[in-house]
C-alpha cells in the first residue's frame, strides 16, 4: 500500500464519500489512487471553486468537506475558501499536495509553504513527513476541523510521502470513525459532546433575566454550528424574548415568527437595531460581536447588561465583556435559563416597532426592484431549498427580504465576504443534497469571479437555479462611493458586461433574461419549474441601494435610509 | 497592559511559530520569550511568554488555549494569576 493509498483509506475511515479538487503534479500519486477509491470525486475548474464546493457540502450537512489541490498554485488558490471557512467556522479539511520531503526548502517548481502560508487561517496543519503517520494525521484533522467551534484543516502531503510504501498497514491500524459531535440538523451524535455550561454562568445569567425589563436576544451562527436552533426557538417560546438575529443567525427562528424583529447592524432592520438600543439586557447567543452587527461597539445596547453564551472561550470578553459569561453547550445552556419573564410592555412596544417600520414592496416603477423579486422568490421556492447567495448588495437584500425557515438553509460568506463564494458553494450543496432546490442568488460582479464553475454544474448535470442581479457596477462599493465619497465613482463601471444569459448557453445551461418587473412571476415559474440548471439574467436599476445603512464608525441608531446624492427611488427602496 | 504566560506545547511542526503568530495577530508584542525542550514530558516545549498589548492578557490566553498545540496555559498578569487547561 501506497501513502496515498493509506490517505484514501484514512478518508474513508472518516465517512469522507465525496471530495471536490483539481489535480496536478505533487498530488498526482493521490489522484492516482482515487481510481481505486469508493470516493467520489468532482472536478471543479479552478481550485477556489474546489474549497467554495466543499463549504457547500459541509455548511448545507455539518460534515466536513474536503477540498484537494496540487503544490504551489492549487495550493494557494485552495487559500481563499480556507480564509473564508476559518472565518465563518465551517469545518473543511484541505489536502494540498507539496514537493518531495528532500526538495522542501529548495525553491523547488511548484513549491510553496503551504503550512506556513495557512497558519494564521486555520485551526490546525500539518506537513506529514512520515508515511505511517497518515492515519493519525487524518483522524486528528477531522477530529480538529469539527469538534468545539469548526474550522479549517491542512494537511499537506510531500509527493514522496504518498509514493511512498507503508508496509502492509493492518484494518486494525487505521483509525476508528469519528462521528461529528453533531448531526445534521442538530441530531445529536455518539461522538465526544460538547462541554456543559458552568453554573457559575447560569446562575448569573438567571438573575440578569429576573430583574431585566426590557431583554432582546442576539443571536448568530454560533447557534446552528451549536445545533442549538430548537433550543433556541424553545428559549424564545418560553420567555417571549424578541429576538434580533446576525446575518449567519437567520433562520434561527423563522422569518415570519411575530418575536423576530430582523437583522441587526449595518444593513439591519430599523426595529431590530432600535431594540438593541434601547434594550436592558442583551443575551448575545452565539455570537462574537462582529463590527457589521454592532456598529460603534462603545455605543452598540448603550444601556444594556449582557449575558454571552458561546462554546468558544476566547469569544467572551473579547470585544465586549459580559456580566454572565456561560461557555459550553447552548443547547444545555439555553435548556437551563429563566423562562418567566414579565416583559409584556416590552414585547408590545417592540411589535410596534416592527409593525411601523415594516418593509414595503409596492415599488412604481417598471424596472425589476429586487428586494421584491427576492422576497417574491422565496415565498414560490418549495420548503427546505437553499439559498447561496454571493457578496454585495443582493447578498445584503436576501438578508433583508428572504423568507428564512433554517440558519442552515441559508449560505453565504459572511466574515470574509467573498465574492465568487456563491456559484461553487451551491455545487457543493446540490450535491449534498441532490433532491433539494438550490438557488444562488449573485450579482454582477461576484458570478464572474468563479463563473468557470458553470462547467461543473453541466458536466454534473446539477439542476442549481443561478439568478444574476445585474446593475452593470459593483453596486455595493458604487454605493459606498454615492453615500460616503462624494458619489466620485472609481472603477466600479460594468457597463460592459457580458450577456450572462448567452454566456450560460455556451456551458450548455438554458437561460432566461428580464428586466421589467412585469417579467417576474413568469420567470421564477419557469425558473423554479425547470428540472435541470438554468440562469436568469435580472437587469436592475444601476442606482438601487440597500436601506437602510449604518456608515462605517457610527453606531446603530444612526442608519440612513437615502443619500443626499442619491437621485434613486429613495421611498420604496427604503423601509 | 502586560501580562506573562507559561505555555506547554506539543513537540509538532510549527508550534512555536503558530504560537508566535497568534500572539502577533492578536495586537500583542512579545518582550520575553524562553522556550526550553522538556525531555521528561513527551518532548514538549516549556514556553514563558511576557507580553504587551492593548487588549486583554486573559482573552489572549483563551485564544492560545484555542491551539491544537498547546497543552496548558497559565496566566500571571499583575496579582492575578490563573490557569486553564487546553480544551
Amino acid at each position: 500500500m501506497t501513502g496515498a493509498e493509506l490517505l484514501l483509506r484514512s478518508l474513508e475511515a472518516e465517512g469522507v464519500e465525496k471530495i471536490w479538487g483539481y489535480p496536478g503534479g505533487a498530488i498526482m500519486p493521490v489522484y492516482d489512487a482515487l481510481l481505486d477509491s469508493p470516493i467520489r470525486h468532482y472536478l471543479t475548474r479552478h481550485e477556489q471553486g474546489a474549497a467554495f464546493a466543499a463549504q457547500g457540502y459541509a455548511r448545507s450537512t455539518g460534515e466536513v468537506g474536503v477540498c484537494m489541490a496540487t503544490s504551489g498554485p492549487g495550493a494557494t488558490n485552495l487559500v481563499t475558501g480556507i480564509a473564508d471557512a476559518y472565518l465563518d467556522s465551517v469545518p473543511l479539511v484541505a489536502i494540498t499536495g507539496q514537493v518531495p520531503r528532500h526538495l522542501i526548502g529548495t525553491d523547488a517548481f511548484q513549491e510553496v509553504d503551504m503550512l506556513g502560508i495557512t497558519l494564521p487561517i486555520v485551526k490546525h496543519s500539518y506537513l506529514v513527513t512520515e508515511p505511517e503517520s497518515i492515519p493519525q494525521v487524518v483522524r486528528q484533522a477531522f477530529a480538529t476541523a469539527r469538534e468545539g467551534r469548526p474550522g479549517p484543516v491542512v494537511i499537506d502531503l510531500p509527493k514522496d510521502v504518498a509514493q511512498a510504501e507503508v508496509p502492509g498497514l493492518p484494518e486494525a491500524g487505521l483509525p476508528e470513525k469519528c462521528a461529528p459531535a453533531i448531526g445534521l440538523f442538530g441530531a445529536p451524535s455518539a461522538a465526544t459532546p460538547p462541554d456543559p455550561p458552568g453554573a457559575d454562568g447560569l446562575a448569573d445569567a438567571t438573575e440578569l433575566l429576573r430583574a431585566s425589563q426590557r431583554p432582546v436576544i442576539y443571536a448568530g451562527g454560533g447557534v446552528e454550528k451549536g445545533a442549538a436552533v430548537d433550543a433556541l426557538r424553545r428559549f424564545v417560546a418560553g420567555t417571549g424574548i424578541p429576538v434580533v438575529h446576525t446575518l449567519h443567525g437567520l433562520g434561527g427562528i423563522a422569518s415570519d415568527h411575530p418575536l423576530f424583529l430582523g437583522m441587526l447592524g449595518m444593513h439591519g432592520t430599523r426595529a431590530a437595531n432600535h431594540a438593541v438600543q434601547e434594550c436592558d439586557l442583551l443575551v448575545a447567543i452565539g455570537v462574537r460581536f462582529d463590527d457589521r452587527a454592532t456598529g460603534k461597539l462603545s455605543e452598540f445596547a448603550p444601556e444594556a447588561r449582557v449575558i454571552h453564551l458561546d462554546i468558544d472561550a476566547a469569544e467572551l470578553g473579547k470585544l465586549r465583556v459580559p456580566h454572565a459569561a456561560v461557555r459550553g453547550d447552548l443547547r444545555l445552556a439555553l435548556d437551563a435559563l429563566e423562562r418567566s419573564l414579565d416583559i409584556e410592555p416590552w414585547r408590545q412596544q417592540c411589535r410596534e416597532w416592527k409593525q411601523r417600520w415594516q418593509w414595503r414592496y409596492d415599488a412604481p416603477f417598471d424596472e425589476v426592484y429586487a428586494p421584491a423579486m427576492l422576497r417574491q422568490l422565496s415565498q414560490q421556492a418549495p420548503s427546505g431549498s437553499f439559498v447561496v447567495c454571493d457578496v454585495g448588495q443582493h447578498q445584503m437584500w436576501v438578508a433583508q427580504h428572504w423568507c428564512f425557515e433554517h440558519p442552515r438553509q441559508h449560505l453565504t460568506s459572511g466574515g470574509l465576504g467573498t465574492m465568487g463564494f456563491g456559484l461553487p458553494a451551491a455545487i457543493g450543496v446540490q450535491i449534498a443534497h441532490p433532491e433539494a432546490t438550490v438557488l444562488n442568488v449573485t450579482g454582477d460582479g461576484s458570478i464572474l469571479m468563479n463563473v468557470q464553475e458553470l462547467a461543473t454544474i453541466r458536466r454534473y448535470n446539477l439542476p442549481v437555479k443561478i439568478v444574476v442581479l445585474d446593475n452593470s457596477a459593483l453596486g455595493m462599493v458604487r454605493q459606498w462611493q454615492e453615500c460616503f465619497f462624494d458619489n466620485r465613482e472609481s472603477e466600479v463601471d460594468l457597463s460592459d458586461n457580458p450577456d450572462f444569459a448567452e454566456v450560460a448557453r455556451a456551458f450548455g445551461i438554458p437561460a432566461l433574461a428580464i428586466d421589467r418587473t412585469q417579467q417576474v412571476a413568469g420567470a421564477l415559474d419557469l425558473l423554479l419549474e425547470s428540472r435541470g440548471p438554468m440562469l436568469l439574467h435580472v437587469h436592475i436599476d444601476r442606482q438601487a441601494n440597500v436601506w437602510p445603512l449604518v456608515p462605517a464608525g457610527a453606531n446603530n441608531s444612526q442608519m440612513i435610509e437615502t443619500s443626499q446624492a442619491s437621485q434613486s427611488k429613495p421611498v420604496t427602496a427604503s423601509l | 497592559m502586560s501580562g506573562s504566560l507559561a505555555l506547554d506545547i506539543s513537540p509538532g511542526t510549527s508550534a512555536l511559530e503558530r504560537l508566535l503568530s497568534v500572539v502577533r495577530r492578536r495586537g500583542f508584542h512579545v518582550d520575553a520569550l524562553q522556550a526550553v525542550r522538556n525531555h521528561h514530558k513527551n518532548r514538549s516545549l516549556t514556553v514563558e511568554l511576557t507580553v504587551s498589548g492593548e487588549r486583554s492578557v486573559e482573552v489572549l490566553s483563551r485564544h492560545l488555549s484555542n491551539l491544537a498545540d498547546c497543552r496548558l496555559v497559565a496566566v500571571h498578569a499583575d496579582s492575578e494569576c490563573s490557569a486553564r487547561r487546553a480544551s
